[in-house]
């Protein structure tokens, strides 16, 4: 699997469609950030306020990201019928399916970590980080996101798979980030929906684990500010991570199971 | 002992209800250069397929180096090169790094591999142009040089002449034949120019609707395509019945444009000439000849080629001139 694995991280290097995409999310993201922190006044312009200001579009954006990217390295091998080498050159399907999953996870998540970190670091550096959210904090969130960012890429890597072609994988995988969104912005307005229930869905799932709605004030320094107050217990960081594990699991399997059933073209 | 690499039996494949492949068996052993013989959509490149692991069989098995279970059909695959269909390559990336993708997925430590392989077969001074920038041939030389990349033990070729010039189809054959017989490789090809499988093939494998209709050697076919005499004269009705009278000989046809075949005698040239002759019957043409593949796959089937060259495999005898 290792070999599979260099195979794909050298063809995904050479995809001028891999920078395109980083530039993009870099792009996209900076800017809805810019955009929200510039109806705040440009006074409360550091890092932390980044973040919050960005936090919005986290979801949909790593969904985004993470479905170009596994559409670029499984869904273009199988449309192009390069996938096909492996399996003639006697690698199991079955190793065929989890490099590429591993490969989708790293290029992914990486760029999502990219896209999120370096504008921060960037702000940070001008603007200072500031009090809203603190460091360790922001780092806490960072690393529980992991968790629903690998069960996206099992997602979209499963569809993949199954259906053959990326492009109806990308307009599903669209629609289906999009509605998620929709759906619980809605539902949220009216109703308390339990942690367990949102978790179910991907998006919604890294909305929960980035838990940016409490904004309240602190006494910092003999001075009333602004934070990001922690809505999630523990125990409902566990259960949420917890479900992210076992979709993760289920995804993989049900889209190996259609995959070693599947004559492809 | 020739050792049996692929053994292939009751396969069948069903697409929906369409059946594509019905209980197909046959075997392939070391150092056979085996030709798939069949029209469009009989069944040829589903068998690669199948003996790739691209689709899954309905029914029935297959065995290669002597391995059934998936883990071994998977490392006998590792022993073997496909070429299936247009070949596989990333469009965007050159020749060299479509080559340098399949090294690092195969696992081969040796970089100069690719050079040798680029040289091989006429790619070398591709450079920079992307694969999508390639004509038809060039794609399928680089899928050959795909192909070639880790030494085989047994190649599966799916037309691997399939759009190359007069050139490069002789330079092809040249080189399979070589690496079977110097490299021990063993071969199994499709193709739709059987004058190019005649040259090459061992061994055939006649498949028609997804049924395999026959399976012989080379010997064996040419046993079967029987040797006969062509003789064209300046009386050719009065043909049959005197070399019948004179000589006895029964197994006589005649062609449409008029000309006589005959098929008994074919050792006795100069008897058949002379008494020709002696009737008062000049020849025109007379000369030994037999029937190629063609000739035998569309007698078999009973279908147009889609070959354009009719001919028959040139002249074994001596043309008998005019004496005038």
């Amino acid at each position: 699997m290792i070999n599979l694995i260099k195979a794909q991280q050298y063809r995904t290097r050479r995809d001028i469609a891999s920078y395109i995409a980083i530039m993009v999310g870099l792009l996209i993201f900076s800017m809805t950030a810019l955009l929200s922190m510039s109806d705040e006044g440009s006074s409360n312009a550091d890092a932390g306020h980044f973040f919050l200001m960005s936090a919005g579009g986290f979801a949909i954006i790593s969904s985004l990201i993470i479905l170009t990217f596994t559409g670029m390295i499984s869904g273009s091998d199988m449309l192009d019928k390069t996938m096909n080498f492996e399996i003639l050159d006697g690698a199991k399907r079955s190793r065929v399916y989890f490099s590429r999953f591993i490969v989708s996870l790293c290029w992914g998540v990486s760029v999502m970590y990219a896209v999120v970190i370096i504008p921060m670091i960037v702000t940070g550096i001008i603007k200072g980080w500031g009090n809203i959210i603190s460091v360790g904090q922001f780092a806490q969130r960072m690393a529980l996101l992991l968790f629903p960012f690998v069960r996206i890429t099992a997602l979209y890597t499963a569809m993949t798979f199954m259906l053959g072609d990326f492009r109806a994988v990308f307009a599903i995988g669209y629609i289906l980030s999009e509605t998620e969104l929709l759906v619980e912005f809605v539902f949220l307005e009216i109703v308390k929906v339990p942690v367990y229930v949102r978790s179910l869905f991907s998006v919604p799932a890294v909305n929960v684990l980035l838990d940016v709605n409490n904004i309240g004030f602190d006494y910092v320094n003999a001075e009333d500010i602004q934070v990001v107050k922690n809505t999630l217990s523990a125990s409902e960081c566990v259960i949420c991570v917890g479900i992210n594990i076992v979709m993760t699991v289920l995804l993989l399997v049900l889209g190996l199971k259609i995959f070693k059933n599947k004559d492809l073209k | 002992m020739n050792e049996i690499l692929i053994n292939v039996q009751g396969l069948c494949k069903q697409f929906k209800k369409s059946k594509v492949l019905k209980d197909v068996s046959f075997t392939v052993k070391e150092g056979m250069i085996c030709g798939l013989v069949g029209p469009n959509g009989a069944g040829k490149t589903t068998i690669m397929k199948a003996l790739g692991g691209l689709i899954i069989p309905t029914a029935g098995s297959i065995e290669l180096f002597g391995e059934t279970s998936e883990k071994g059909l998977a490392h006998s695959r590792s022993r073997m090169s496909f070429m299936i269909e247009v070949p596989y390559a990333k469009q965007s990336m050159t020749a060299r790094e479509n080559l340098e993708k399949l090294r690092l997925q195969k696992g081969l430590p040796d970089k100069s591999r690719i050079d040798e392989v680029l040289e091989l077969v006429g790619l070398a001074d591709t450079g920079k142009k992307h694969v999508k920038n390639f004509s038809l041939g060039m794609k399928q030389r680089l899928g050959i040089a795909g192909a070639l990349l880790t030494k085989p033990e047994l190649m599966v070729l799916d037309e691997p002449v399939n759009g190359l010039d007069p050139e490069g189809i002789v330079e092809i054959r040249e080189m399979l034949l070589k690496l079977n017989r110097e490299e021990h490789i063993t071969i199994v090809i499709s193709s739709h120019i059987l004058s190019e499988l005649s040259l090459l093939c061992s061994d055939y494998l006649f498949i028609r609707h997804g049924e395999l209709i026959e399976s012989l050697s080379a010997e064996q076919l040419k046993r079967q395509c029987h040797e006969y005499y062509h003789i064209r004269t300046d009386k050719d009705s009065l043909v049959p019945a005197v070399l019948k009278n004179t000589l006895g000989i029964e197994d006589i046809e005649v062609e449409k444009d008029g000309s006589v075949r005959v098929y008994e005698r074919i050792d006795e040239l100069r008897l058949i000439s002379r008494t020709l002759y002696e009737n008062d019957i000049t020849p025109v043409e007379l000369h030994l000849k037999d029937a190629d593949l063609e000739q035998y796959y569309m007698n078999m089937v009973g279908e147009e080629s889609e070959e354009g060259d009719k001919n028959d495999k040139s002249d074994k005898g001596t043309a008998v001139q005019n004496a005038s």
